[in-house]
């Protein structure tokens, strides 16, 4: 039995790398630090508290697959390839003194890309929706999303974050005070919905017909530019 | 829902985006009790995931 290496620093630790999921996780004998190529498919040995799965979900082309690389891998490729199907990395990371692995699937955004959502919605812990900050379709769309979400997860319980990312491409279309106001009215609307039943019938009329001070909330077509 | 924003080409937001996730999990009891609670948890991992019970008691996850 190896022990994770814990590397001292900031509260979020990380110490592994990443397995493609295809290849069933070979530790007998590595180093816990030694990173292998990506070729290869080891991952260190470690003991952990927690395992959560968590998605990347959003429109084709806003950076789902080069925020998991940056995460995992800490690289970033230009031109990225449209993810096909599904990706998939782990990751162990300690925080607040817990040891946890992450699942983190990376879906295709590409609609044709969309009949094995059932499975990867299942048992989800967590949710990232990502839109490109610069791509205010991709913001617009995100209601889309979040009703897939409740249509094919199979909990009521798990966390979402919203994510703008391609900050740094200096074209926005979609203002951090939109995003925050989307962001906050989907909580209450899920609060709304949790309070009254937890029914996917009750979660798609509040959305429909959303508190009356979150309605300009939705994203919309037609916003900022 | 929380709203953060990100650049993974020059790691803006990147780990604080993740933190951010798994901090709120943490946080969640209902989550934790479902990660503890049984094989359903995995979804369609467990070719690749220990069993339950070691991934709740913190020793090795099956791999040593």
């Amino acid at each position: 039995m190896q022990a994770v290496a814990r590397r001292a620093g900031g509260p979020f630790d990380y110490d592994s790398n990443w397995a493609p999921s295809h290849v069933r996780q070979v530790t007998s004998g590595a180093n816990p630090s030694r990173r292998i190529g990506r070729v290869m498919s080891y991952t260190p040995a470690g003991s952990f508290d927690y395992i959560f799965k968590v998605l990347l979900i959003g429109d084709a082309g806003v950076g789902k697959s080069s925020i998991l690389l940056r995460f995992t891998d800490d690289s970033f490729e230009e031109q990225m390839a449209s993810t096909i199907g599904v990706d998939f990395r782990v990751k162990t990371v300690t925080l607040g003194g817990k040891t946890v692995k992450l699942t983190i699937w990376d879906t295709a955004g590409q609609e044709r890309f969309r009949t094995l959502t059932s499975s990867y919605y299942r048992g989800c812990h967590g949710v990232i929706l990502v839109y490109d900050v610069n791509e205010r379709e991709s913001f617009t769309h995100l209601q889309q999303w979040l009703e897939e979400l409740e249509l094919y997860s199979t909990t009521q319980h798990f966390v979402k974050l919203l994510v703008g990312n391609k900050i740094d491409v200096k074209d926005r279309q979609v203002t951090v005070e939109e995003a925050e106001t989307f962001a906050r009215c989907v909580l209450q609307t899920q609060h709304h919905a949790a309070v009254t039943s937890a029914s996917l019938l009750t979660f798609r009329l509040l959305i429909a017909a959303p508190p009356s001070h979150c309605g300009s909330a939705r994203p919309r077509a037609g916003g900022k530019r | 829902m929380m709203y953060i924003e990100t650049s993974a080409k020059t790691r803006e937001g990147i780990r604080q985006a993740f933190e951010e996730v798994v901090q709120k999990i943490l946080d969640s009891p209902a989550l934790i009790q479902d990660v503890t609670g049984g094989p359903s948890q995995l979804g369609g991992l467990r070719g690749l995931a220990p069993p339950d019970e070691d991934a709740s008691s913190g020793s090795c996850g099956g791999y040593c």
